[in-house]
């Protein structure tokens, strides 16, 4: 036996690790692949063109959700004791948007968060991995994940098998001033929303003056202007009036279509459906389109997801999120 | 065990992958599935099973993260996540030396130990020179070592190490050879490894 034999036999009875054993790790990555890639993907071009979707009537459902209101630094609980009584029956998108407008610009603005606190957002999985279903054996997959407001750190934990211990994993970053490259910090897009004018039309112009992400080759002034508007609607804290501003100026663009009735988030709940189609997948020819969830007593924006030929795809919904001091704390 | 992954011919080779994750982040994933069960069990080997978990997520995450600067004339990825183990891994040498330094000292393994069950204490004791093999691999220079393991346990070609390590080819050549002298001169100091060797013959 020559040495190079001898050490590959050494410890050559080191065990191939099951799939349950690899699934913490894989979670691990596509959850920082959403993350990182959440607000690049956005910050990059998208194309989009007008499609409908449908969905389906379904029943009420009472879910409570812990949702951050406006900039406020601890929670506000929102228990709909029923599905509110939210006539949706041939409303355009600019109609809804502009009652979307006036309602949560007359939310009070809370204290904005301090540099060093974190926002914690628990995320369900609207297209969840089938190989992760398998392995942890349940559909619902819950996403918490805590981003530092100054963007130089997150931390999420992983969904695992039942009787394993979740580990809270930190992950270092340096979102701000272009350190982690078209990302932003929480408090650059807070910054950016609170600095909108009023009004729909003013606020597409300061978003084309500013032009913060680089319009796509071939891309229409509409659609250059939803890619900017898409980006600050993801923003993890919102000022009211910002949120107010954007909705308004996301009416004034064409495409958005309003589902004629409450759909089911991966949450469980009944939410307002406003959809705009981007371009069709070229390889499959397939329609796609964005759907905004917005609660329909606060209407905010509860969820996002990618809708394929009628199909979801992907995307999650939000179903709490709270300012904390630390990772790791829910509120 | 280094020729195309299943799944290969449908999602495209490896460069295609991290190409299309730099548009769409979720992709990468593809190349967990195609290569973090041979990442797992190499760290479990060298550093032990509780080591491994992270490891292998961390080697990913890593990847992930400097993905832009992946060379994508490369068609397969598996010596690049090689090499970035083999970093994680070098971060732990202190453990990985004294868990060789017991292994010389008392002839058994707390790697091996570590992995429970699944540990068939058949497989290793056919090496009869397990102590002095353990003992000349402590006592080889991390980066000599991590250029042998890389051949004999990752089973990488030279040209591969160097791709892994971002070294010359010479580089990894020398560092090989200077590896297998020394764990030669060590074997062969022991009269367990003649004994082998008569057996063998």
């Amino acid at each position: 036996m020559d040495e190079m034999t001898q050490v590959r036999e050494l410890r050559a009875g080191a065990p191939a690790p099951d799939r349950g054993r690899l699934a913490a790790g894989r979670t691990r990555l596509t959850e920082t692949a959403r993350a990182g890639g959440r607000h690049q993907v956005l910050w990059r071009r998208r194309e989009f063109v007008i499609v409908a979707v449908v969905a389906a009537v379904t029943a009420v459902a009472v879910t409570v959700t812990v949702l951050l209101s406006g900039t406020a630094p601890g929670s506000r609980k929102v228990e709909p004791a029923s599905t509110p009584n939210v006539s949706l029956k041939g409303i355009r998108a600019a109609q809804l948007l502009e009652r979307a407008a006036e309602l949560v610009e007359k939310e009070p603005d809370s204290a904005v968060p301090r540099a060093d606190q974190w926002i914690y957002t628990l995320q369900m999985s609207e297209s969840p991995d089938p190989g992760l279903v398998r392995v942890l054996g349940k559909s619902a997959i819950e996403q918490p994940s805590w981003i530092r407001y100054d963007g130089s750190a997150m931390a999420s934990r992983n969904p695992v098998p039942k009787g394993q211990k979740s580990k809270l994993s930190i992950t270092k970053m340096h979102l701000e001033n272009g350190g982690e490259g078209d990302d932003r910090s929480p408090r650059e897009l807070y910054r950016v929303l609170d600095a909108l004018p009023a009004g729909g039309r003013q606020t597409l112009t300061f978003l084309r003056e500013k032009n913060a992400i680089a319009d796509g080759q071939g891309a229409t002034q509409a659609e250059s202007d939803y890619t900017e508007i898409s980006v600050l609607l993801t923003a993890d804290v919102m000022p009211s009036k910002g949120l107010a501003s954007l909705y308004r100026a996301l009416a004034t663009l064409p495409g958005g279509t309003v589902a004629d009735h409450l759909v089911k988030d991966a949450s469980g709940r009944r939410v307002i459906a406003l959809s705009y189609a981007r371009e069709d997948n070229p390889k499959s020819g397939e329609s796609m389109a964005d759907q905004w969830l917005l609660d329909p007593q606060t209407y905010r924006i509860v969820g996002m997801r990618m809708v394929q030929d009628g199909k979801v795809v992907g995307g999650n919904a939000i179903a709490a999120r709270a300012v904390v001091d630390k990772a790791g704390e829910r509120g | 065990m280094s020729g195309p992954p299943p799944g290969a011919a449908r999602d495209g080779n490896d460069a295609e992958v991290v190409a299309r994750s730099l548009e769409q982040p979720e992709l990468f994933a593809l190349l967990y599935d195609r290569y973090a069960s041979d990442i797992h069990r190499y760290a479990a080997r060298r550093l032990g099973d509780g080591a491994a978990d992270d490891i292998t997520a961390d080697t990913f995450l890593a990847a992930f993260r400097i993905r832009s600067r992946y060379d994508l004339t490369r068609a397969n990825a598996r010596p690049w996540l090689y090499g970035i183990a083999g970093n994680l891994i070098g971060k732990q040498r202190r453990t990985e030396v004294r868990a060789l330094k017991a292994l010389a000292r008392t002839g058994s393994d707390p790697v091996a130990a570590s992995w429970g069950d699944s540990w068939v204490e058949d497989t290793d004791s056919r090496i009869a020179a397990q102590g002095p093999l353990a003992g000349a691999l402590a006592a080889l220079s991390a980066g000599d070592r991590n250029v042998l393991l890389l051949v004999a346990w990752a089973d990488l070609t030279y040209q591969e190490v160097a791709e892994a390590l971002d070294i010359p080819v010479g580089t990894v050549r020398s560092r090989l050879n200077r590896a297998r002298r020394k764990v030669r001169s060590a074997l062969g100091a022991d009269p367990a490894f003649v004994n082998d060797a008569a057996e063998v013959a």
